[in-house]
């Protein structure tokens, strides 16, 4: 008991702030209360080794005096299924954690409410100060629910509000009863003295009572919840575990038919409670939305209005950000060129420019595409959509490993992979989250179509065939379909490869469709904003820099012997001002870093087709693909804005200086375009894949596989070419 | 007889479920022994089920449901 003590006051005196936490299950319209609570003042919390996101935020509760409010997973119980469900047991079974929270708001749907309240029941024996917030008034109502709110906190002994989040209705309410809570000189005395929901069987009780002697846990109740679960809790060490094993060992203790036995007992005394002071009345006409979904997933219509829906959304990304996309690059090309024209050219000049206002530039761009999409999807999302489209597709999409809403992912990742790898947030399952982000780059994005557009003009005749195909549009098509093939089957061998001790199942929800809360939509826009601007900016930007030392310094003064020479033979040749800045440019890029890289790199891309010129290309376009255009355009000194049909010219003229034969032959064209549909030419993607898994393994691995499909696939394309 | 094997709109009262892992969850989402329960579609060649509980509706797979018995 004396350790127990000393735990829970370290704890409490690390923290500046009472801590809230917000449970609820799914649907239970939690995230709505949480926003209502702490308005824009809230930000996705710091949890080690966590990979969803956890929001905080802050909360008033006297003058002068603010509480944490944490926004945990939606939860059924504190037997998790998954891995954020875990992330809440193993958080409320231990005393000592830093975000033990000191009350916990129970957030219920009033209009499910029989099917709502096993997770508090479990949360009353854990003798946590409890608010019970019966949220969706407006919807029980609708349907004729009659609830005897008073009565039910009497029988629960705990406070009982009941809320409409949406309107804001009974928010003022459960402020005020949060502050009775905490104004409780130990608001954990009124708590204790309720008898508990839950009797424990003699083995049960044996159980708890062998954790608790060797956790810090607070009851005996949390000590069975140990017992249950010693064996994936992260807080325990390995010799608690052992001993505890042993113990429920020697107790024959079976969790899986106690946890059944526990939750049947649970739900047959919530009965009786709520036969009392729930009302539902007898006859319920067919709900709407089940009217409604004999459409929105029809075997045949379904699909299609899902896949009206995705176009619209795609359309929407490339039309709607196609404008605020143009006014970024050219307000900070503007930007740039005010700054290199006004300041004396240094090296400060030039890293302000061509290292931090590209990168600055680089990460703006995406904010056009990562608002509208995430606005079109967490609308979807509040209206109830998104259950439908995993009830869909479920079936084709686990085949694959993946998840019904990887769909979303897998299409959005046509326009930009960035905002589509931040949508796969929502998928419950790790291993299949996972599967959908290392697979969707290779989904052919936007910023692929101007090199597509340069390769397939030079590599492809442009001739119809039977009268009405063109075939550089089949090429185009074919390298589009390449990319989804490709996804699909590295998801497959993903599927087998990865190991997962979560058993793939479906058991989800289908919420009643509800209009959506803007307020809501706004703030998923806002922080997905926020945190790709913040978090995976910062890597962005520091990529960026890097490639602007490569392409901007060479060793030695290799580079202003570079230029003089340039300057030379731009005299005696009498070029104008813009072809001599071409070839300067032309000239230092040789002699850079990335130059030399190239040449370095030679030897290893030989058997693919490409010289050191392309090695160049391939180097600077890790910041985005589209910039291999530019590269070429700079490396063959016509002006990195010149067009495709200036570039492709250039290109057909380039012959080898051995042989005499045209470097660029078909064979090289079609090799870089397989090349680029595999390869993970995208710093962005890398830097967006590390802030959702957490860590740079994945990232990592998906470079490399990413890069070996590329080096493969364009070596066998141009050795089969070269050869015929 | 287990719910996969029920005729679509065909109701059938929850007695108990084959698989204690499976029975936990499903309980834990408010199926229930004495629940109500029909499949109102099928979909995905016949592989994921829409199905009604109560005045709830789940999405589940035909494996699912071919652990729940009812009568």
């Amino acid at each position: 008991m004396h350790r127990v003590e000393v735990t829970g006051t370290g704890a409490l005196k690390k923290r500046k702030h009472q801590v809230i936490a917000l449970l609820g299950n799914p649907n239970s319209g939690k995230t709505s209360v949480f926003n209502k609570l702490t308005g824009l003042r809230q930000k996705v919390g710091n949890f080690p080794g966590v990979t969803v996101d956890i929001k905080s935020g802050r909360m008033e509760l006297q003058p002068g005096r603010e509480a944490e409010v944490l926004d945990l997973p939606g939860t059924y119980s504190l037997f998790p299924h998954s891995k954020d469900e875990r992330i809440v047991a193993s958080m409320l079974c231990n005393p000592g954690d830093e975000n033990f929270p000191d009350a916990v708001i129970y957030v219920a749907n009033s209009a499910q409410l029989e099917k709502h309240l096993l997770l508090f029941t479990q949360l009353l024996d854990l003798d946590i100060p409890l608010v019970l917030v019966l949220n969706m008034a407006d919807l029980a109502l609708e349907q004729g629910i009659r609830i005897d709110t008073a009565r039910l906190g009497r029988e629960f002994q705990t406070p009982v509000v009941s809320v409409n989040a949406r309107t804001g209705e009974g928010m003022d309410d459960l402020k005020a009863k949060l502050k009775e809570v905490f104004s409780q000189d130990t608001p954990a005395a009124s708590a204790k003295e309720r008898k508990p929901f839950y009797r424990l069987s003699v083995q049960e009780e044996k159980a708890g009572e062998l954790a608790f002697e060797k956790t810090p846990v607070r009851n005996t109740y949390q000590g069975l919840l140990v017992a249950h679960h010693h064996s994936w809790l992260p807080w325990l060490n390995a010799e608690q575990k052992y001993s505890i094993g042993e113990g429920l060992h020697e107790l024959e203790f079976s969790d899986l038919k106690l946890q059944v036995r526990e939750t049947m007992q649970r739900f047959d005394n919530l009965g009786p409670l709520l036969q009392r002071n729930f009302v539902r009345p007898k006859d319920q006409p067919l709900s709407r939305s089940e009217i409604a979904d004999r459409v929105l997933t029809h075997r045949w219509w379904g699909p299609v209005i899902f896949f009206g829906i995705m176009f619209l959304v795609f359309q929407a990304i490339f039309v709607g950000a196609t404008y605020p996309m143009d006014w970024i690059e050219q307000g900070f090309g503007a930007l740039g060129s005010w700054i290199g024209s006004t300041f004396p050219d240094s090296w400060f000049t030039n890293l302000l420019v061509d290292g931090i206002l590209a990168g600055l530039g680089g990460i703006l761009v995406f904010i056009p595409q990562i608002a509208i999409l995430f606005f079109l999807i967490s609308l979807l999302e509040e209206v109830g959509y998104m259950a439908r489209a995993v009830f869909l597709f479920d079936n084709v999409m686990s085949r694959f490993g993946l998840n019904g809403r990887s769909i979303v992912a897998l299409i959005s990742g046509g326009a930009c992979a960035v905002p589509a790898i931040m949508s796969t947030r929502t998928i419950g399952n790790w291993k299949e989250r996972l599967i959908t982000i290392m697979v969707t780059p290779l989904i052919s994005c936007s910023a692929r179509i101007p090199v597509y557009a340069l390769l397939i003009g030079f590599a492809i005749p442009s001739v119809q065939l039977l009268g009405i195909f063109n075939l550089q549009g089949l090429a185009f098509m074919g390298l589009y379909l390449l990319g989804i093939f490709a996804a699909l089957g590295t998801a497959l061998i993903f599927k087998i490869v990865l190991k997962s001790e979560e058993r793939s199942f479906l058991l989800l929800e289908l919420p009643d469709y509800k209009p959506p809360q803007m307020r809501n939509v706004g703030l998923t826009v806002y922080e997905k904003v926020k945190t790709f601007t913040f978090e995976a900016g910062k890597i962005i930007l520091a990529i960026s820099i890097v490639l602007w030392i490569l392409a901007g310094y060479g060793p030695g003064n290799k580079m202003a012997e570079a230029e003089a020479e340039a300057r030379v033979v731009a005299q005696e040749s009498r070029l104008d001002e813009a072809a001599t800045a071409h070839l300067v440019a032309s000239r230092k890029i040789e002699v850079s870093y990335a130059g030399y890289l190239g040449k370095f790199i030679e030897p290893a891309i030989r058997p693919l087709g490409f010289d050191w010129k392309i090695g160049i290309a391939l180097i600077t376009s890790f910041a985005a693909r589209e910039v291999f255009v530019g590269t070429m355009a700079t490396i063959y000194s016509i002006g990195s804005d010149s067009d495709e049909f200036a570039i492709r010219d250039k290109l057909s003229q380039e012959r080898d200086p051995i042989t005499g034969k045209p470097v660029y032959n078909v064979a090289t064209a079609l090799s870089l375009l397989i090349f680029y549909v595999f390869a993970m030419q995208c710093m962005s993607t890398i830097a967006v894949v590390r802030r959702e898994t957490r860590s740079w393994k994945w990232p990592l691995i998906q470079f490399a596989f990413m890069s070996g499909m590329a080096y493969l696939g364009s070596l066998l394309v141009y050795q089969v070419v070269s050869s015929l | 007889m287990r719910l996969a094997d029920m005729k679509d709109n065909e109701e059938g009262i929850l007695v108990r479920f084959e698989d204690e892992s499976l029975a936990v969850k499903l309980m834990a989402m408010g199926v229930l022994p004495g629940s109500r329960l029909m499949i109102i579609r099928r979909n995905g060649f016949g592989k994921t089920l829409y199905v009604r509980v109560d005045q709830m509706h789940l999405a589940i797979r035909k494996k699912e449901a071919e652990c729940i018995e009812l009568k």
